[in-house]
């Protein structure tokens, strides 16, 4: 039946303000890159299809404020989720420094049911910018993920589309797995939604 | 659907019709039993009936044309095309069918559009819309009598039992003006039809041609402005019989004329696989496919209803006979060829914005379906509900709005008396109701100097000038001068020479605030928090309206304007101030480095925004605030007067922005008692998709419709809230007032959380704001006119109980007051008068009223005569949206150490 289903997997991105949160997004979605973006205000969500282990898969990539008195709008949209993205920006270290309390914002938020398996994943964004601004070595940054729970690191450049495939393809691997476990608790409630909709379901369209 | 059966049964008899092959895959499908019931196929027999005029049409005896001339077979007026979002592109221009030669030899009906403009002789014109109107009106005519047997409706003109024939000069094809098009109709592969119900204000349609070279533009109905289809509308609703089956939701537009008329002219044939699609002389392959296709996928739907464990198999099976049929159908014509038809027309209609066409494919499900193979795709994403869950505050907003519910939701005695007495159903604005309101032409700067005597005093009253401006805005030009004004920066009741007085202590207060942090920039420095604060300025106002050429990074030396300014304006960074000059060349990603700004008016704003931190330390930076101050800097251009109007504008934004959220929680929570209120089914649906707490509205509410509207709508928008002339929470009806232009669309067509957030979040730049404005003030007007019937019936019930009167009147008071909503508004007027049609169903409701059974909104526990005898309490919250007093809430004290977050 799961295999039939379609599936969505709904993942959240979470990081500082303007670390790139909406470029990535986009550029992975819409392959687009644009210094215009306005800082995000409320929350907004992309979708994408993707293939993955043969299983046609729907990505919901949500989108929030990244100043934190908005997190309190933003945790409406942390529940359900599948996997958690944190970005930082590489050239600045004080969002590279949130990145744990982010994690645990979320878990908190999201009320994870087993925090300890979540999966995240952790992006060092804006590796375009000259090394001279860097603020951040990939050696430290890989000694946060291995403290923070062997967390999967890429180093992305949302402008010039480095490591944005790679990065969402590991995101959708780990959401998806997340999806499975969840499926399972849930699988009861499924015949349930078949049924009520089946009954909905209107037929042609008056035109 | 007699009529129907009969035509099923011959086709039964007889497979060898041309379109009947598929018939006989239906017979052997055993899923296809259902078939006959499915309205969808109506159109075959109308298509079977309509082919023999078609032919006979063909045998009739060919006259000659006038030399010179071609026949106008139809044409319609007001048909668009949309070149842009932007409504001023539209071009209007006339759809007709042009038969050019007489003869049998060369029969070819041309299909044509072109713009209005084209026809630069009166009389060319004329004839198009004497044709428009004879034409489509005889049209109905014709099949109005065909149904009926008296015509006692119509008009004599149209009695006549002479057919007037309509000549155009043949010239006028040749001559047709840019964007026109024309097409043979043996030429057109298909046509897709968007009918106005779809949540499209105008009905559209797109041409699909044969050939892959042609592609036209998609054609908008404008029927608000055709005058054919408001009479042909005015004569159906003349005639309409309430208890007729066939009128059941059908909405008529201008699409419905121009079909009737095409398939006078050549085999129309819908496709049973996507109902919106007309296919143009279709060959048997591409029928059979379509039929096939969907016999399967319509008898999974009507699988037993009442067998609902059991299926579960059955529609595994189904499913994998369509994936199956799909699977091995994958080359068929249809799909290649109408998909890459679409696909081609949609990427080639060069003239069309990119952004139309991806709100073709987005939010059409049709198309999108047909697109991605549809059926498979979509039943098996609907098993998947995406649940999303609410957020802890928005569940505790929730529980109170259902602990409020029972309130907040009028009962049904309250629902008819308001009913009664505003006409209509109350929580629907009517079309003609909107209509019948224009805004105002915006105030000139002449109009503005007379409204000021010679020393600068005005001499009107403040209501007046603010009832002005809410009604029209203000002129560009006159902005810098009214919004001090409106803001509160300077009296109304000044004279200029004192108005120059109080701008001139502004200054120099604007200058104590600044030396706050700029003297000693360096201790400030070290403040962490503070560097925090400027860091988010910066990051922001990088990203604030950068499209406007007064934030772009200069590309010569400074304009005169700049120039203006630095008198006030000793910049902090004399690093940068040399750059000025150096940088011709600067590249993209220059003009996005944040510690590098360059644009001498992002380095004011960004002034503004740090001595406002230092002006409002509780506060300080928060997102959005740039989007706030933006607007003001525009107008005027000068620091000092920038931040009083901005520190001023905040002092009713700041709610926004406080820590804890609570001033945007409580916001949202008055707007849901006001959803509740004034369109409780909507509200009732938001509920069903978990989008009652309103979470969309977050980003409006936030930077008042900042980010949802071009940038000088906001303008105008901004000055006519600022006014508050019926009330300080204007902004909460404006947004109402989208709700409520959207409520037919969100309740057909949205069922969850991400997708009410998705539609409301893509209305942003699409909004049309003289409507909303309109809207939103009919809604408030409404809504108080609800407050005093309420408060009025109440009373009455009060004293009824006081004296021990049987309350049997209570319903049946006071009809004096009807007309004064009417009289609130210039020309504004409520449905009552304008359809009779409704008002008599409305007093047949009334008299009804102690048998009325509602049939929605009905809560279980809910006993009439309970309810009957409790009084409707109007909250707090609501009655204060009545009020003209801004509402202030301040950030609390910022504790040491705390982060800016």
């Amino acid at each position: 039946m799961s295999s039939r289903k379609k599936t969505l997997l709904k993942v959240i991105i979470l990081g500082d303000s303007g670390v790139g949160k909406t470029s990535l997004m986009q550029q992975f979605v819409n392959n687009k890159f644009s210094h215009q973006y306005k800082a995000t205000i409320g929350a907004d969500f992309l979708t994408k299809e993707m293939l993955i282990e043969d299983k046609n898969v729907t990505i919901q990539l949500w989108d929030t404020a990244g100043q934190e008195r908005f997190q309190s709008l933003g945790v409406a949209f942390y529940r359900g989720a599948d996997c958690c993205v944190l970005v930082y920006d590489v050239t600045n270290s004080k969002s590279f420094e949130n990145l744990s309390s982010w994690k645990d914002e979320f878990l908190i938020q999201a009320n994870v049911k087993n925090p300890d398996n979540f999966p995240f994943v952790i992006l060092g964004n804006k590796i375009d910018l000259e090394e001279n601004k860097r603020a951040i070595t990939t050696k430290k940054a890989l000694s946060l993920c291995e403290s923070l729970g062997n967390i999967p690191y890429f180093e992305t450049s949302a402008k010039e589309n480095v490591n944005i495939e790679v990065a969402f393809d590991i995101v959708a691997r780990n959401a998806l797995q997340q999806e499975l476990e969840n499926d399972a608790e849930f699988n009861e409630d499924y015949s349930d939604a078949i049924n009520i909709h089946i009954n909905g379901e209107q037929s042609g369209c008056a035109c | 659907m007699g009529t129907h059966k009969n035509t099923l049964q011959s086709q039964e008899k007889s497979p060898n019709l041309s379109n009947g092959g598929s018939l006989s895959d239906a017979v052997t499908n055993p899923l296809s039993l259902t078939k006959s019931n499915d309205n969808s196929n109506d159109n075959l027999n109308i298509n079977l009936n309509n082919s023999s005029p078609y032919n006979s049409l063909r045998k009739k005896k060919i006259s000659t044309y006038p030399p010179g001339k071609a026949k106008l077979l139809w044409t319609k007026s007001k048909v668009y095309i949309h070149l842009t979002k932007n409504k001023s592109d539209n071009i209007s221009g006339f759809l007709s069918l042009i038969k050019v030669y007489p003869t049998s030899i060369n029969n070819e009906i041309l299909l044509t559009w072109f713009p209005e403009s084209t026809l630069s002789n009166s009389n060319d014109r004329a004839i198009f819309e004497s044709c428009d109107l004879y034409i489509n009106l005889n049209q109905y005519k014709s099949n109005y009598n065909s149904n009926n047997h008296d015509n006692h409706n119509f008009p004599n003109s149209f009695n006549t039992n002479k057919k007037k024939v309509f000549f155009i000069n043949s010239s006028i094809l040749q001559s047709m003006g840019a964007y026109s098009f024309q097409t043979p109709l043996s030429n057109i592969f298909s046509i897709q039809a968007r009918v106005p119900s779809l949540g499209w204000w105008w009905g559209s349609i797109i041409i699909n041609s044969r050939s892959q070279f042609d592609t036209f533009p998609i054609l908008f109905f404008h029927d608000d402005e055709s005058i054919s289809t408001q009479k042909e509308q005015k004569f159906k609703n003349k005639d309409f019989n309430p208890f007729s089956s066939n009128n059941e939701g059908q909405l008529f537009w201008g699409g419905d004329q121009f079909f009737t008329i095409l398939k006078k002219y050549i085999l129309v044939e819908r496709s049973s696989l996507d109902s919106s699609f007309f296919l143009i002389n279709p060959n048997s392959d591409d029928l059979n496919y379509t039929k096939l296709v969907t016999t399967d996928y319509k008898s999974i739907n009507k699988n037993d209803p009442n067998n609902q464990g059991a299926n579960n198999n059955n529609i595994n099976e189904s499913i994998e006979k369509i994936r199956h049929t799909l699977q091995n159908i994958s080359v068929n014509k249809i799909v290649t060829s109408a998909k890459w038809t679409i696909l081609e027309s949609l990427a080639r209609v060069s003239m069309l914005a990119k952004s139309k066409v991806d709100e073709l494919v987005e939010e059409n499900p049709k198309v999108k379906a047909l697109l991605n193979k549809p059926e498979v795709v979509k039943i098996n994403n609907d098993f998947d509900t995406a649940r999303v869950y609410l957020a802890k505050w928005a569940l505790a907003i929730s529980e109170q709005a259902e602990k409020n519910k029972i309130d907040l939701i009028l009962d049904k005695n309250y629902q008819n008396l308001l009913n009664k007495e505003l006409g209509g159903n109350f929580s629907n604005l009517s079309i003609q109701e909107i209509s019948k309101i224009h805004r105002r032409k915006e105030i000139s700067p002449v109009e503005w100097s007379s409204f000021f005597d010679s020393n600068g005093n005005l001499i009107l009253t403040v209501n007046e000038v603010k009832e002005r401006i809410f009604h029209g805005g203000l002129n560009e030009t006159i902005r810098s001068q009214a919004w001090l004004f409106l803001l509160d920066v300077v009296p109304w009741d000044s004279s200029t020479f004192e108005r120059n007085q109080i701008i001139k202590s502004l200054r120099s207060d604007y200058q104590h605030y600044l030396n706050l942090w700029k003297i000693d920039i360096e201790e400030k420095q070290k403040d962490e928090y503070w560097v925090d604060q400027k860091f988010r300025i910066e990051k922001d106002i990088n990203r604030t309206d950068r499209d406007l050429s007064l934030y772009k990074n200069p590309k010569k030396s400074s304009t005169q304007k700049d120039k203006q300014n630095q008198s006030h304006n000793k910049d902090e960074n004399n690093d940068n101030d040399n750059d000025n000059d150096n940088d011709h060349n600067d590249n993209d990603d220059e003009e996005h480095n944040i510690s590098n700004i360059k644009n001498e008016h992002l380095k004011n704003l960004r002034e503004i925004l740090i001595t406002y931190n230092e002006y409002n330390q509780n506060l300080g930076y928060v997102q959005g605030m740039t989007d706030l101050l933006s607007p003001l800097y525009y107008i005027f251009q000068d620091n000092a007067l920038s931040f009083w109007c901005f520190a001023k504008f905040m002092e009713r934004m700041e709610r926004n922005f406080v820590r804890d959220q609570s001033g945007m929680k409580n916001q949202m929570l008055v707007l849901t008692e006001l959803v509740q209120f004034m369109l409780p089914e909507l509200y009732l649906h938001l509920e069903k998709c978990d989008s009652n707490q309103l979470f969309f509205f977050f980003r409006m509410l936030l930077v008042w419709f900042k980010r949802e509207f071009e940038f000088n709508d906001t303008l105008r928008l901004w000055e006519i809230f600022w006014t508050d002339y019926y009330t300080s929470e204007f902004h909460l009806f404006f947004a109402l007032s989208i709700l409520s232009k959207h409520e037919v669309i969100i309740k057909r067509h949205l069922r969850q959380f991400d997708e009410v957030l998705r539609y409301i979040n893509d209305l942003a730049l699409t909004m049309d704001i003289n409507d909303l404005l309109i809207r939103s003030e009919l809604l408030f007007l409404r809504f108080r006119r609800m407050i005093e019937i309420i408060d009025r019936e109440n009373d009455m019930k009060e004293r009824a109980k006081m004296y021990k009167v049987p309350n049997e009147s209570e319903v049946e008071t006071e009809v004096e007051t009807e007309t004064e909503l009417e009289n609130d508004i210039n020309n504004a007027s409520t449905s009552n008068n304008i359809n009779p049609r409704i008002n008599r169903i409305n007093a047949n409701r009334i008299s009804k009223t102690k048998t009325f059974k509602p049939s929605e909104q009905k809560k279980p526990n809910e006993s009439t005569s309970d309810k009957k005898n409790k009084n409707y309490k109007i909250s707090e919250s609501l009655r204060a949206l009545l009020s003209k007093e801004i509402v202030v809430q301040k950030e609390v004290e910022r504790e040491p150490g705390m982060g800016g977050g």
